[in-house]
């Protein structure tokens, strides 16, 4: 008889491999059968935004070729969104960069490494003052760190910033200014065990799907929340929301003003926890004092609070923001009533405006003033766009007015501390303050003889050439300016490698170590697992081998106290490993000398990590991660709340121990509400919004290339409301113009389409580097966070006169 | 004396309104019979029958019915423009098979590319083929929820209903808006990733001749079997025995297939090293297994 058994087997195999070749002749000749048996599976955070999801990379003959949920992660629980489960795509984009290219004669052309490195070491070396590192919110947290102490450390100047700058600025000083301490108190467990949620500006569904659905997925078990959109059009969210309030743009702090005004006056305000655990603080009268009067504020009595509030009636605060009497009434009684757990979030709606940081400190008011604060389930929590946005940006200290672990340059005190960590003699870490993203960015526009002090610039992991506000001046002004020399370290083209001198192809993801940190305050660990196309290679190495090159060249910047060089790493068994030579690199795990030696920053503000093993181990930990009297390592899901954060004192029920007012109490930021830096007018009419949708990840360099988000979003669209669009006698999908005082962009319009605008409002996203909206955003900034406001502008509509 | 005429006045005025009563009950009851024999009495509706076939071809003024296949999909109002027809919908070839009779391996092969053409690889959400509600799930679930068949194309039902909420999260258009206006730049970039996912696996191994197949595939996010393997499922891949509900009972997922194992960390010897050749080379070091 013959074995059925294998001839099952041999039919089974016959038939994958019939698939297989099926499948090959439609995409590329040459794919090999592929079983699930020899895919290895291992742990990676998501590439993409902040909620930071693990995923499972299947990895088959040294590509990736599955991914999925993690269901041992807490924060995903097995469920990704659409750009997770393809993330594994943005390796594969045939337009990989993979050798260094030098502009010559206008035209980039291969160059070897040594050749990259070595010009990028001259200009260093020929003026370090008039160098700046452009950095990101997606530079893994070793990467960062490298860059950060290459720089201040090494280079004794602070011209670095990231773009998490035009991202969350204004949240780092929102929590700065309130708590005295960076980040959220809360985690994503609130989303849990919050009866009310509320999205302030913020479309979750599209921004941060995995967490919605966290949500939304407690009503498909029976859990009762209510969901609450606070927004200036009606999105996916609003669909999922049982109240929607459209506000004015600009107008959100008029909203919490109001409530806090009736919270007041209805003495519905929980005055305990006022009194035990909070100060009052209003803008200084100086800000300019000092660098940080900003942040600290003025002192305020409970009775000048309540005074300034007292024009903010429901009535007034509906004629500024459009939202009803009524309905600010129902959010004042919502935060009235302590039996509720109230949870707010909010992303670039808070954070991009030009009174960012104010918008946050109100947020953090009303929830300080009706004690919804330190129970699971009551937290004000503001969302990252960036996977470390929070590791890298904000904790590594990578911008330019901190040191890694939260201290600050302006203090001296902390410079200190940070010279003897990095041993280099005392006096080595510039006291100035570096520029700003945006000052960063017209100083090296700007001509050398007309102020631009910033001669080369070396941008890693993002792509300024299309996200900065008002590309025009901050961007586009480069070009024709020969002695300007633009460094890009990327794994794509993109607009601004469109005027790179030189172009440095990078490791993405999986194909390097990394380390990332999301949203709740979580560190995340991963290995390599393919390797990256042709001579692609980490970011870290690149650094670290510019850094060599300084050093050989003698720069005396590039050795510490002992003459030893800034990197000078050693493996696990203290043998010291040359990795600035390519071929060494991983001869040891740079990442883990990397991370331990940065680890030592990190108890000063209470955000200790744990050693680099632990991560490997877990699926991430959320600092502060404090170690047992066992010996084991746990995490702290709640700050300041005696129940979960062996910080604070017994007996204390809360404890901001980073206060700024040094008495462990929170502060109650007063901030009026102000009109936008540029309102419409009979000239420019409407309002113009720019933000991001679901399937592209921001400028889309990496989910452009993934055909399955390319064709659910191909092109770039305007939005516009039925009426207006009828008024101007625009059909749908109609190609218009869209104009503003910076310039014009021609896109077909969208009616009732993903996103509705309420009318005399336009909404535009910004993933489509063929149709560029931040040509004419405005990127004026909030004075205190520097952070630009790309949600507000005025802009006039016309009718293409040709076809697009 | 006083009382005997109030009495009796009470015994006349009972008799009457009873009879008043009487009449108004039982009238109520005749009249529900009237109309019954009313709707009775009208003329019996000549039913057509499926066989009778009236030839329309040389008519003229005859209005003909459009078949609900071939009806405009979209909505009348502002995206009316964005037209679909249900029969431009990406299907297997194969119309469905009207019973549970052996499918052919060629024919579930096809099956199998047909679904496969729709994932970027086995496990990845599937891409939607037709035009979706931009800003509502619930337009997915009325058809998606249940599973419906309109003559042989089917909707499939979800296969994970307690992740029910926002579909449009993981599942979306494979044409979305503006698709056309660079339709050249649209096609071409559709082909300009090189990725290869992992392919399904087409047969579970079984332990013997006639033993319940084991489960070839990983099922998060596939916990409802019946939504590929029901009698809305995807053609070729259906049960030939829909009448057995718990599949798991003889059909249970292989060893290799259980994601719930944690990944040990490798030892940190394993990091990989690195050397100078392309990424199409086999890992130097693969993790281990757990």
């Amino acid at each position: 008889m013959i074995q059925r058994r294998e001839f099952n087997k041999l039919a089974a195999l016959a038939a994958a491999s019939a698939v297989a070749q099926a499948r090959a002749q439609q995409s590329s000749p040459g794919a090999k059968l592929a079983t699930n048996d020899e895919i290895t599976w291992d742990k990676a955070p998501c590439r993409f935004c902040g909620t930071g999801c693990h995923v499972r990379v299947g990895v088959k003959n040294g590509r990736v070729v599955a991914i999925e949920g993690d269901q041992l992660a807490e924060v995903n629980k097995g469920l990704l969104c659409v750009k997770g489960y393809h993330v594994g795509l943005a390796l594969y984009g045939k337009d990989r960069l993979t050798q260094p290219l030098l502009r010559r004669n206008g035209v980039l052309e291969p160059i070897s490494w040594e050749e990259a490195i070595e010009t990028i070491a001259q200009r260093i070396q020929a003026a370090p003052e008039q160098f700046a590192i452009y950095g990101s919110g997606q530079w893994t947290i070793p990467e960062g760190y490298a860059a950060n102490k290459f720089i201040k450390g090494g280079l004794s100047s602070n011209h670095i910033d990231p773009n998490a700058r035009i991202c969350m600025a204004s949240a780092v000083t929102g929590f700065l200014s309130v708590y005295g301490v960076d980040e959220p108190a809360g985690c994503y467990d609130d989303l849990d065990k919050c009866d009310v949620l509320i999205m302030w500006g913020n479309n979750m569904a599209e921004m941060h799907p995995v967490l919605f659905s966290r949500v939304i997925d407690r009503r498909t078990r029976g859990e009762k929340v209510t969901l609450i959109d606070i927004g200036t059009r009606r999105t996916r969210t609003t669909d999922f929301s049982d109240h929607y309030l459209e506000f004015r743009p600009h107008s959100d702090l008029a909203i919490m003003n109001g409530i806090a005004h009736l919270l007041i006056k209805q003495n519905a305000f929980d005055a305990k926890f006022v009194d035990k655990f909070c100060n009052f603080r209003q803008s200084p009268k100086d800000p300019n004092a000092t660098p940080t009067a900003p942040l600290l504020g003025d002192a305020m009595s409970f009775d000048d609070y309540k005074a300034a509030l007292e024009p903010y009636t429901p009535e007034h605060v509906e004629k500024l923001s459009g939202v009803t009497a009524e309905k600010i009434r129902m959010l004042a009684d919502l935060f009235a009533n302590k039996d509720l757990r109230i949870t707010s979030t909010w992303c670039m709606g808070f954070n991009q405006h030009s009174r960012g940081t104010n918008a946050n400190r109100l947020c953090h008011g009303i929830h300080l003033l009706s004690g919804h604060f330190g129970r699971p389930g009551d937290a004000p929590t503001s969302l990252t766009g960036q996977p470390s946005a929070c590791g890298t940006a904000r904790e590594v200290g990578t911008m330019c007015h901190f040191l890694p672990g939260g201290r600050l340059i302006a203090n001296e005190h902390d410079r200190h501390e940070a010279e003897k960590i990095w041993n280099v003699p005392e006096g080595r870490i510039s006291p100035e303050i570096g520029h700003h993203t945006v000052l960063m960015w017209e100083k090296f526009c700007t001509p050398a003889d007309k102020g631009g002090d910033i001669q080369t610039l070396w941008v890693q992991v993002t792509n300024p050439g299309q996200s900065l506000p008002n590309l025009h001046k901050l961007f586009k002004a480069k070009a024709g300016q020969p002695d300007k020399f633009l460094i890009v370290s990327d794994v794509y083209r993109t607009a601004t490698t469109e005027l790179a001198d030189l172009v440095l192809p990078s490791a993405m993801w999986v194909e390097k170590n990394g380390m990332y940190g999301n949203s709740e305050r979580r560190t995340q660990q991963w290995f390599r697992m393919v390797k990256p196309p042709g001579e692609a290679r980490d970011d870290a190495w690149q650094m670290i081998a510019v850094a060599r090159r300084l050093h050989d060249l003698g720069h005396p910047g590039m050795k510490d106290k002992d003459g030893r060089f800034l990197f000078s790493l050693k493996n696990d068994k203290g043998e010291e490993v040359p990795v600035w030579e390519w071929p060494r690199y991983y001869d040891m795990n740079v990442d883990k000398a990397l991370f331990e030696e940065y680890r030592l920053f990190s108890r000063y503000k209470h955000k200790d990590l744990a050693p680099y093993d632990e991560y490997v181990k877990a699926r991430g930990l959320r600092w502060p991660v404090v170690q047992q009297p066992d010996g084991a390592w746990r995490e702290t899901k709640f700050r300041f709340s005696e129940f979960d954060d062996p910080y604070v004192k017994k007996g204390a029920e809360i404890q901001f121990y980073h206060s700024v007012t040094k008495d462990d109490k929170a502060l109650i930021w007063f901030a009026p509400a102000e009109k936008a830096a540029e309102e419409p007018d009979a000239e420019f009419p409407f309002w113009l919004c720019t933000g991001r949708v679901l399937e592209h990840w921001h400028t889309g360099s990496m989910t452009r290339r993934i055909p399955q988000l390319h064709a659910a979003m191909p092109h770039s669209y305007v939005e516009m409301h039925p009426e207006d669009a009828r008024e101007h006698g625009f059909a749908n999908g109609e190609s218009i113009v869209v104009k503003t005082r910076r310039g014009e962009l021609k896109l077909p319009v969208w009616i009732d389409g993903r996103g509705h605008p309420p009318r005399g409002s336009l909404f535009i996203p910004f993933f489509d580097e063929r149709l560029m909206c931040n040509d004419i955003t405005l990127g004026d900034i909030d004075p205190i966070s520097k952070e630009p406001d790309y949600k507000k502008c005025a802009a006039t509509v016309a009718r293409a006169t040709a076809a697009p | 004396m006083p009382d005997e005429p109030k009495s009796k006045r009470v015994e006349s005025g009972l008799i009457v309104g009873g009879i008043i009563a009487l009449v108004a009950v039982s009238g109520y009851f005749v009249g529900l019979r009237q109309t019954n024999s009313a709707i009775a009495m009208t003329r019996a509706v000549a039913v057509v029958k499926h066989d009778t076939h009236r030839d329309l071809t040389g008519a003229t003024n005859v209005p003909v019915a459009v078949r609900y296949i071939d009806q405009d999909w979209s909505r009348d109002g502002p995206n009316a423009q964005w037209r679909n027809s249900l029969v431009d919908f990406q299907q297997p070839a194969a119309s469905a098979p009207a019973d549970a009779a052996p499918v052919a391996m060629e024919v579930k092969l096809a099956a199998l590319q047909a679904r496969a053409s729709r994932r970027a690889y086995d496990g990845a959400p599937p891409t939607v083929p037709h035009p979706i509600m931009q800003d509502s799930s619930a337009a997915c679930l009325a058809c998606h929820a249940q599973g419906l068949q309109v003559k042989d194309r089917f909707a499939s039902k979800i296969s994970h209903p307690t992740f029910g909420g926002s579909c449009t999260q993981c599942h979306v258009s494979s044409r979305g808006a503006f698709s056309s206006a660079d339709a050249a730049v649209f096609a071409a970039a559709l082909t300009e990733n090189s990725f290869q996912g992992a392919e399904a696996p087409p047969n579970g191994p079984r332990a013997w001749p006639g033993a319940p197949p084991t489960v070839p595939h990983r099922t998060l996010m596939r916990s409802d079997c019946m939504s590929c393997h029901g009698p809305k499922g995807l053609f070729a891949l259906r049960t030939p025995h829909p009448e057995r509900q718990s599949c798991t009972q003889c059909h249970v997922p292989a060893a290799a297939n259980d994601q719930r194992q944690f990944m040990p960390a490798p030892p940190l010897d394993a990091v990989k090293k690195t050397d100078t050749s392309s990424a199409s080379a086999p890992p130097a070091n693969p993790p281990p297994n757990p």
